[in-house]
């Protein structure tokens, strides 16, 4: 495992520590640390976050955790697969619509 | 009747001032003339509507008196309108007349004769925060009833923190004028031009919205406010919370706080003076017979007063002393009514309806927060999430700031929390009031 300050990506303000299973690409840097910012909102540690972490039975979050992160992806990537009406079952889900 | 009220002091007390502006000094004595002369030339223009386009006050308070001289029903448009912007309100409401800063005098022309003050409106358009601003036709004499007249009351000096096409700003134009007292025109709302102007003119009367007020206390140390003279505080336009009625009593101990519920379409209806937020549910009791009365239907206030508009331009029938929906969604809470917050901006996250004014309140007592707005932001995943623009304090650090906010958000439930939180250099208001507009 590599414990790794997260890109910083669009958003400069925020550096979150993550713990990430693979080597991270841009997107995908920028997905795990926006999950790890729902997290940080509740309160809470955020858990492992990999590809294969599904986002509500695994990650647990609600519709309005994924409201959040469908503005999140919005605002820094300009488009999101939620308003293309796809509801990613997984974080690597999440990412692969952004990198094709 | 408001001609009645300039030609009293102007008898009285020619050289009291009625209006003072960083430019100059309006006298109720030159006002009276110089409406006078403004009078005989709306006279020859052969209609009975004028709009007035004018960016100076005092332009305005004379065409406000001249037109009532002449009998003529008048209208102040909105500030800051171009040629075009003008061209288009005239067209709507039917005005073929349209003074600006540049009056037009008639000394030639005969003075018109006393009229016959059976019927004396003027038309006041509604702020639009949320739609097209309407024309609501009101009688001055009706307007000025509810205006008390105690003793010392001449000596008053009131600060003009609404604009006089605003159903607020003519309310206090007519305070001033029944009072015979005296109003000062800030440089800028801004709120360092408004502390200067507070202190310079020891003014002693303020009545102004409750984000104007939020943002003059964040303007103003506990020093600066003992220096000043101002002995009646009074908020209205939007909805006001028990922190900013808090806030204003610790800085102004010596001041009287009164919250006002108007519109343009009710007018003024019942004054607050206990310090709560809120009305009193006693107000729910008053029978039909009462000036005004009030109930809740769907959660809706609905008022009935005699003091309202006499109906909308361009519409037949005519609105005296029915029910009217105010738009504003409220909530008993034991022995006191709150507003909820308008209905139009009520937020719908996931089937859950959600009030902006909880949230902006939490948002207000966070350190580093100048003042916030919350509003409906779409979503492909709940309709709508709850989006949060924030001012922030000058010096504050955003990111702490944000931290902060989101951990006191912790507090709301979850449909309520703000899903977006931006900083921005100010918030979108129209009048003095916040506007909180759907997907910006």
């Amino acid at each position: 495992m590599i414990r790794e300050a997260s890109a910083v990506g669009h958003d400069k303000r925020r550096t979150v520590d993550q713990f990430v299973e693979t080597k991270s690409t841009g997107h995908q840097a920028t997905i795990v640390r926006m999950i790890g910012d729902l997290f940080e909102y509740r309160g809470e540690a955020p858990p492992e976050i990999g590809l294969a972490s599904r986002l509500t039975e695994d990650l647990d979050l609600d519709s309005l955790e994924l409201a959040e992160l469908s503005a999140m992806l919005e605002e820094d990537f300009g488009r999101d697969p939620y308003s293309a009406g796809i509801v990613p079952d997984t974080v690597g889900e999440l990412v692969s619509f952004f990198e094709s | 009747m408001l001609d009645e009220l300039i030609r009293r002091c102007a008898t009285d007390a020619p050289a009291r001032p009625l209006l003072v502006s960083e430019r100059n000094t309006l006298r109720y004595g030159a006002c009276q003339s110089r409406a006078l002369s403004v009078s005989a030339w709306m006279c020859s223009q052969g209609v009975d509507r004028v709009g007035i386009a004018a960016e100076d006050p005092g332009s305005i308070v004379i065409a406000l008196v001249a037109a009532a001289m002449a009998g003529k029903e008048p209208c102040v448009y909105p500030r800051g309108l171009d040629r075009h912007g003008i061209g288009e309100l005239a067209a709507r409401l039917g005005h073929d007349v349209v003074l600006t800063d540049d009056l037009p005098e008639g000394t030639d022309l005969p003075t018109p004769k006393a009229r016959d003050a059976a019927a004396a409106p003027v038309l006041i358009l509604t702020t639009g925060t949320t739609g097209e601003p309407k024309a609501a036709r009101h009688d001055w004499a009706r307007l000025a009833e509810s205006v008390r007249h105690p003793d010392e009351a001449s000596a008053a000096r009131w600060l003009l923190a609404y604009n006089l096409n605003q159903f607020a700003g003519i309310q206090v134009l007519i305070h001033v004028l029944v009072s015979g007292s005296t109003l000062i025109a800030p440089r800028s709302a801004r709120s360092q031009d408004v502390v200067e102007a507070l202190r310079v003119h020891e003014v002693t009367h303020l009545s102004a919205t409750p984000t104007f007020w939020r943002l003059l206390i964040g303007a103003i140390g506990r020093e600066q406010a003992e220096a000043l003279a101002l002995r009646q505080i009074t908020l209205g336009g939007e909805a006001v919370s028990q922190s900013v009625l808090d806030r204003l009593a610790e800085l102004f101990p010596g001041a009287r706080i009164t919250h006002v519920y108007a519109g343009t379409e009710i007018g003024s209806v019942i004054s607050v003076n206990d310090g709560r937020a809120g009305l009193p549910i006693s107000v729910l009791d008053r029978g039909e017979e009462s000036p005004v009365s009030f109930r809740i239907v769907d959660d809706e206030l609905h008022v009935r007063s005699n003091s309202g508009m006499l109906g909308y331009h361009a519409e037949e029938t005519e609105d005296r002393g029915g029910w009217r929906a105010t738009g504003d969604r409220v909530e008993i809470r034991g022995d006191r009514i709150h507003f909820a917050g308008r209905i139009s901006e009520i937020i719908n996250v996931g089937g859950a309806k959600v009030s902006p004014l909880p949230i902006e309140e939490i948002a207000c007592a966070v350190n580093g927060v100048e003042i916030a707005a919350a509003y409906g932001h779409p979503s492909p995943v709940t309709g709508e999430i709850v989006a949060l623009d924030v001012v922030a304090v000058p010096g504050a650090d955003q990111v702490t700031v944000e931290s902060e906010l989101r951990k006191a958000f912790r507090d709301l439930p979850r449909p309520g929390r703000p899903r977006r939180i931006r900083f921005v250099e100010s918030l979108e208001m129209r009048g003095h009031k916040v506007i909180r507009r759907v997907g910006r």
